[in-house]
């Protein structure tokens, strides 16, 4: 149930991660006025956002969840 | 002088040259990321204090755990950081050979666009206020004009007297052309009514 609850709470931060990261890369699009600069930049937002993301992903699913809680709240 | 020609922005006409584009100056990001490099600190010093601190941290476990809770951490940090970095880069004053744009953007979800044509402008002066800017030669430039907004304020921004200097001699120059176009239509107006008078 607990690991179910932090699965549920893991999921509204990423959306909420990812809802802001769409919103800067529609910014860096839609606003930039100078070519270059946009291109730079979102390169690096992009690669830097998916990086971190992809790595947070990989770090929740190698905990055991239910163990943990288990330690934690015995 | 930087080549400015790459620069594009909504509603710029094709006679139109891009003069200056000024944003606010670098030590106001620097005061805005404050808040970002003191998260960084509590990332780093995290890592290396926390687990000499819980040795328990150490197993591999709650290791893990932790490196979890730091790379959430890192996406916040990266997150806020490009929150106040798109802040300051779309907060920008664009001075063109026909007028002033001023685009305010406040966060992702505030953007205000306004303008004013440079025949419009009436009065200019530029500030600089206190030890810091005085030091690092920032401030205000403050442009009265006749125009539906009557004041426009660029905030914060580098070598104010110098933009103060640009804007006057642009204004200048947009009255010149003003009235050259004047006495050009009037001089032709009358070289018409002449003509009409001389025909039989």
């Amino acid at each position: 149930m607990l690991s179910l609850l932090i699965s549920t709470l893991y999921l509204t931060v990423l959306f909420i991660y990812v809802l802001a990261s769409a919103f800067i890369i529609y910014h860096l699009i839609r606003y930039s006025a100078a070519s270059e600069m946009k291109t730079l930049m979102l390169i690096l937002f992009i690669a830097v956002s998916a990086g971190l993301l992809f790595s947070n992903l990989l770090l929740f699913f190698s905990i055991d969840w239910d163990a943990m809680l288990y330690k934690l709240i015995p | 002088m930087f080549n400015l020609g790459h620069y594009r922005f909504a509603d710029k006409q094709e006679d139109e040259e891009v003069i200056a584009i000024i944003h606010r100056h670098w030590f106001n990001i620097l005061q805005n990321l404050f808040l970002v490099f003191i998260m960084l600190l509590l990332l780093f010093g995290s890592y290396a204090v926390l687990p000499a601190l819980f040795p328990i941290l150490t197993a591999t476990d709650y290791q893990r755990l932790l490196v979890f809770f730091e790379s959430l951490f890192a996406m916040l940090i990266w997150i806020l950081f490009f929150l106040i970095w798109v802040d300051y880069y779309f907060d920008v004053w664009i001075v063109t050979s026909k007028r002033i744009v001023n685009i305010a953007q406040r966060g992702l979800f505030s953007r205000e666009v306004s303008e004013v044509e440079l025949d419009k402008i009436q009065d200019i002066s530029a500030e600089v206020l206190g030890i810091i800017p005085t030091f690092l030669n920032y401030g205000d430039v403050l442009i009265q004009t006749a125009a539906e907004k009557e004041k426009f304020v660029f905030r914060k921004i580098a070598d104010p007297y110098t933009t103060k200097d640009l804007i006057m001699g642009l204004e200048k120059r947009s009255l010149q052309r003003a009235e050259n176009n004047k006495a050009k239509t009037e001089a032709e107006a009358i070289t018409a009514a002449l003509g009409n008078t001389n025909k039989p």
